[in-house]
């Protein structure tokens, strides 16, 4: 995380709130930076927060959600003060997002190529047959097979593979300098999985996008993010590059998720190792860390105050009494 | 690919009108007592003995009922109890499109507010617009409809004298009756039409296109609507059964000369040939309705055709 | 799942847990209230209304509300043609109103369910059998097929309650059986077989106890229906006979006077509105309430 003037993205204590019968604390004092041109993975068990965060930097949160505190930085501009028509104008053009569902992000009722075709005349003034040519143009670029096939065929005529690989292509489009990736992977078979990987990998080396991928499979973030931010109960608990994250890992949270990955070489497991307990109740988010009920390592303090991310050292962050101590 | 699906519904219409058939025959038989008396209760002793003899009482079941077959086929449907002058399946006929102009009306009146107060709920649901729809939309479904036509007649055909009270006098006499044959399918299209809507915007899909930056107009008019409209077909095909219990009652009161009309006056007179001929034109008019929905899914929903293309 | 578990969720269908879980709304209360108001009434019908319904008092015919001209405090809502007293017809109307429709949905909804259980569960032939029946009946519109009926047989309560019951049980047995369908498979079931629960105890103590809440509902709002199907059929001369009065009836005799003494004809009507209103009010607060919108056919 180098000097503040380069970095693309700057989230400062986000703070969104779904206000249902009870009020749920979805995303509860996220911060971090992403440079131009970095992949961060967002890392973390169901309901800690992630897509809301990616929904909260689109500004995609609809009622009863809403952001109820702190600054998202884009390029210097607040994106939460923006009007809805300037947000719209970000959205797919400078940031875009691809979803967990690729068999639902499609309307069924009109071609593929179609709904991609609307999403370049949502931003730019061309002519319908140019807005096609683009739309081929990206297609290819993400590595899909006789594209102008592909464009006149219903999503139920695609297999999920290649619907990811041309949502990838959406949101290619309008040359964005960000895409949030939402579980992109996590509906795929192994296969697929990797062929999105590989066109993530190209379409950065291409273009030099940054990328933001969700995921709760750390094996997939360790393939392809530079920084990791691994979040728990709707807060940061560590924040690191890859490397000083396997190497290094210094949150009780994270330290339990590597100890649980599989590994297809590993001696086979009699007790296979998990986080004993369940995630936290967004409803009634613990006063102290959120982990402290589930932490090996949980201390007093844990319990009454919540540790706010600190830096360890360059390039490390963690949100943790024990090293904040140590 | 279409011509078999087309085939194959063709094939089920025959089925069925079969089935009306057989049935038709069936029940006759299976009343006790002699069929002839029970249905020429007010007929006299001429038109028993014809009937009799039209019916084939005395040859073998078998053999009735493929004489049977055969005249509904035809359309030979006899001669009506009550007016054995017409020829029944032309009066059947004229009358049968009088009431479809009045169902039609109704429909497209239902269709057109359930549309404009369906959809809006659904983009604004939870709203005091949303509340206030529902509240009338529950109105409208309590009401009990001839009780409305027979208001709608003192108030606006009586008091105010600004439509017909009774009889069919081109489009004017539509709109009273409509309204109050429309009134029911109102509430329960504008009912599936927002929870539709609103199951719609919740979809991937449309947060899909929000992320993309298409404008929000664009998302409602173009996409949404599209999705809301499809299953509309089937609904009101389905609707449209109860639909018919409606106008039957309508045309009563209004003494519209619609098939309703001739329907109940006829089963309340015992006027069988008439039944039978009004139910054999019905039979067939279902069937080939139900030909036009699936068409029109076929044409309209590709995955209607990826189902029956992998058939 | 073990037994206690098993046992667990059977308790869980219960009544009183079902009915602790209702979260109250305005709908359900007010609509609760009317409804509640209108069976007090029907119940003390004889009590309540001021005059015998069949008592005739030609002199005084056709008198109007009490509010207009002509009207005394006598008869608070006028009198029909032959100067019965308005309000006691009504409310006897109410009476056999309720009566009916409570009677024919309990009929017809429990012989829908019935057969859509049978249906659901055992499937095969049994299945597309009875699903054939469903759809023969359902293709024909169920105001031709009472009018038939009650042309054919005289309308008497019992061939009334018939009438209704086979307009409602169609629909019932279709729904219910696609619920079937789905919830033969849910744990608890395979769980209770496994325990060595016969086919019937799997119907009526597990399927049936989480069933009859949700039919309940459901069913509630046909009374509805069938009040408002047996007016059209009083209007028709089909239903009730008179000198009986049923709101249909009501409606019928005060045809030829719509335009003098109008309000015979109207009052019946807005009485139907109110008790339909009430009813759809109240079950719709209901679905709200345990939040079971989508059952709805």
């Amino acid at each position: 995380m180098s000097d503040n003037n380069s970095m693309l993205l700057e989230v400062r204590d986000l703070k969104t709130y779904f206000f249902l019968k009870k009020t749920l604390k979805a995303v509860d004092g996220v911060s971090f930076t992403l440079a131009k041109g970095r992949t961060m993975a967002l890392v973390g068990e169901s309901g800690a927060g992630k897509s809301v965060t990616c929904q909260s930097i689109l500004r995609s949160v609809y009622p009863p959600g809403a952001i109820v505190g702190g600054n998202i930085l884009w390029k210097g501009r607040d994106l939460v003060k923006l009007s809805a028509r300037e947000m719209r104008n970000i959205r797919g053009d400078q940031i875009a997002m691809v979803f967990q569902n690729p068999l639902t992000s499609l309307n069924p009722l009109f071609t593929m190529g179609a709904q991609l075709s609307d999403a370049i005349l949502a931003h730019r003034r061309v002519s319908k047959g140019k807005a096609k040519e683009i739309v081929l143009d990206a297609l290819e670029k993400t590595g899909i097979n006789e594209p102008e096939i592909m464009y006149n065929r219903y999503p139920c005529e695609l297999n999920a593979g290649t619907i990811q690989q041309a949502m990838f292509g959406a949101a290619m489009l309008c040359e964005p300098e960000l895409i949030l990736a939402d579980e992109v992977t996590s509906n795929l078979d192994i296969l697929s999985q990797a062929k999105i990987l590989i066109t993530m990998k190209d379409i950065q080396k291409k273009w030099g996008l940054a990328f933001i991928m969700v995921t709760h499979d750390l094996g997939v973030a360790t393939q392809i993010a530079d920084d990791i931010l691994v979040m728990y109960g709707g807060r940061c608990v560590e924040h690191t590059s890859m490397r000083e994250l396997i190497t290094h890992p210094l949150h009780p949270y994270t330290q339990a998720l590597i100890g649980s990955v599989l590994e297809i070489e590993a001696p086979r497991m009699d007790v296979i190792k998990t986080i004993p307990g369940n995630p936290p109740d967004m409803y009634n988010p613990p006063n102290g860390c959120c982990f402290c009920l589930r932490c090996p390592q949980a201390g007093e303090v844990c319990s009454k105050r919540n540790p706010g991310l600190v830096v360890v050292s360059e390039n490390h962050q963690c949100a943790c009494f024990g090293v904040h101590k140590a | 690919m279409i011509s078999r699906m087309l085939l194959n519904r063709l094939l089920f219409g025959f089925v069925v009108v079969f089935g009306v058939i057989t049935i038709l025959f069936a029940v006759l038989r299976v009343i006790p007592g002699d069929p002839a008396r029970v249905l020429a209760t007010a007929g006299t002793d001429e038109q028993i003995k014809e009937l009799r003899k039209t019916l084939g009482l005395e040859k073998p079941l078998t053999t009735q009922y493929f004489i049977f077959l055969g005249k509904m086929i035809k359309g030979d449907f006899g001669k009506s109890f009550y007016s054995p002058q017409e020829n029944i399946l032309s009066l059947v006929l004229k009358r049968a499109v009088t009431s479809l102009r009045l169902a039609f009306f109704a429909i497209f009146l239902a269709l057109g507010i359930a549309l404009l107060l369906g959809i809006l709920s659904g983009i604004y649901a939870g709203s005091i617009f949303d509340r206030v729809s529902l509240g009338f939309i529950m109105i409208c479904q309590s009401l009990p409809n001839f009780w409305l036509g027979m208001i709608l007649v003192l108030f606006f055909a009586i008091k105010l004298n600004v439509f017909p009270a009774t009889g069919d006098h081109g489009f004017i006499s539509l709109i009273l009756p409509g309204t109050a044959v429309g009134l029911n399918l109102v509430a329960v299209l504008t009912r599936f039409i927002r929870l539709n809507m609103i199951d719609i915007l919740n979809t991937d899909y449309i947060k899909a296109a929000r992320a993309r930056g298409i404008r929000e107009s664009s998302i409602i008019l173009r996409y949404a609507f599209r999705n809301c409209i499809l299953p509309l077909f089937t609904i009101v095909t389905v609707q449209f059964g109860v639909l018919i219990g409606g106008i039957v009652i309508i045309e009563f009161v209004f003494d519209y000369p619609g098939l309703g009309l001739l329907t109940l006056n006829a089963v309340l007179r015992r006027d069988y040939p008439l039944v039978q001929a009004i139910i054999m034109v019905v039979a067939v008019l279902f069937v080939f309705l139900n030909l036009l929905t699936d068409i029109s899914y076929y044409a309209l929903d590709p995955r209607v055709r990826k189902a029956q293309l992998s058939q | 799942m073990g037994r206690k578990e098993l046992a667990e969720v059977l308790t869980k269908s219960r009544f009183g847990y079902f009915f602790r879980s209702i979260q109250f709304n305005n709908s359900m209360i007010v609509g609760g209230i009317i409804i509640l108001i209108l069976v007090v009434v029907a119940i003390s019908a004889p009590c309540m209304a001021p005059y015998d319904p069949e008592d005739q008092d030609v002199a005084n015919s056709l008198m109007p509300i009490m509010s207009m001209e002509g009207g005394s405090s006598d008869h608070i809502l006028g009198t029909d043609a032959l100067g019965r007293d308005l309000l006691s017809r009504l409310i006897f109307g109410l009476r056999t109103s309720l009566f009916i429709g409570f009677a024919s949905v309990i009929i017809g909804v429990g012989f829908g369910t019935f057969i859509g259980l049978i249906a659901g569960y055992f499937g095969g032939w049994i299945d597309t059998l009875l699903m054939r029946l469903v759809d023969m009946q359902l293709a024909f519109p169920v105001l031709i097929l009472a009018v038939i009926i009650l042309t054919v047989a005289p309308p008497s309560i019992p061939t009334l309650l018939l009438v209704f019951s086979l307009a409602l049980w169609p629909v019932y047995a279709r729904v219910v059986r696609v619920w079937t369908i789905v919830e033969k498979q849910a744990e608890y079931v395979t769980a209770g077989r496994m325990v060595g629960a016969s086919h019937l105890r799997v119907i009526f103590n597990y399927l049936c106890r989480v069933l009859v809440p949700l039919v309940a509902i459901i069913g509630t709002v046909d009374i509805a229906t069938i009040i408002i199907l047996e007016a059209i059929l009083g209007f028709l001369g089909l239903g009730v006979q008179p000198p009986t009065p049923s709101w249909g009836n009501i409606i019928a005799d005060g045809r030829i006077y719509i335009t003098t003494a109008w309000w015979i004809s109207f009052l019946p009507g807005l009485a139907i509105f109110v008790s339909v209103f009430s009813l759809n009010l109240f079950v719709d607060g209901l679905q709200e309430g345990t939040k079971l919108e989508r059952i709805r056919k």
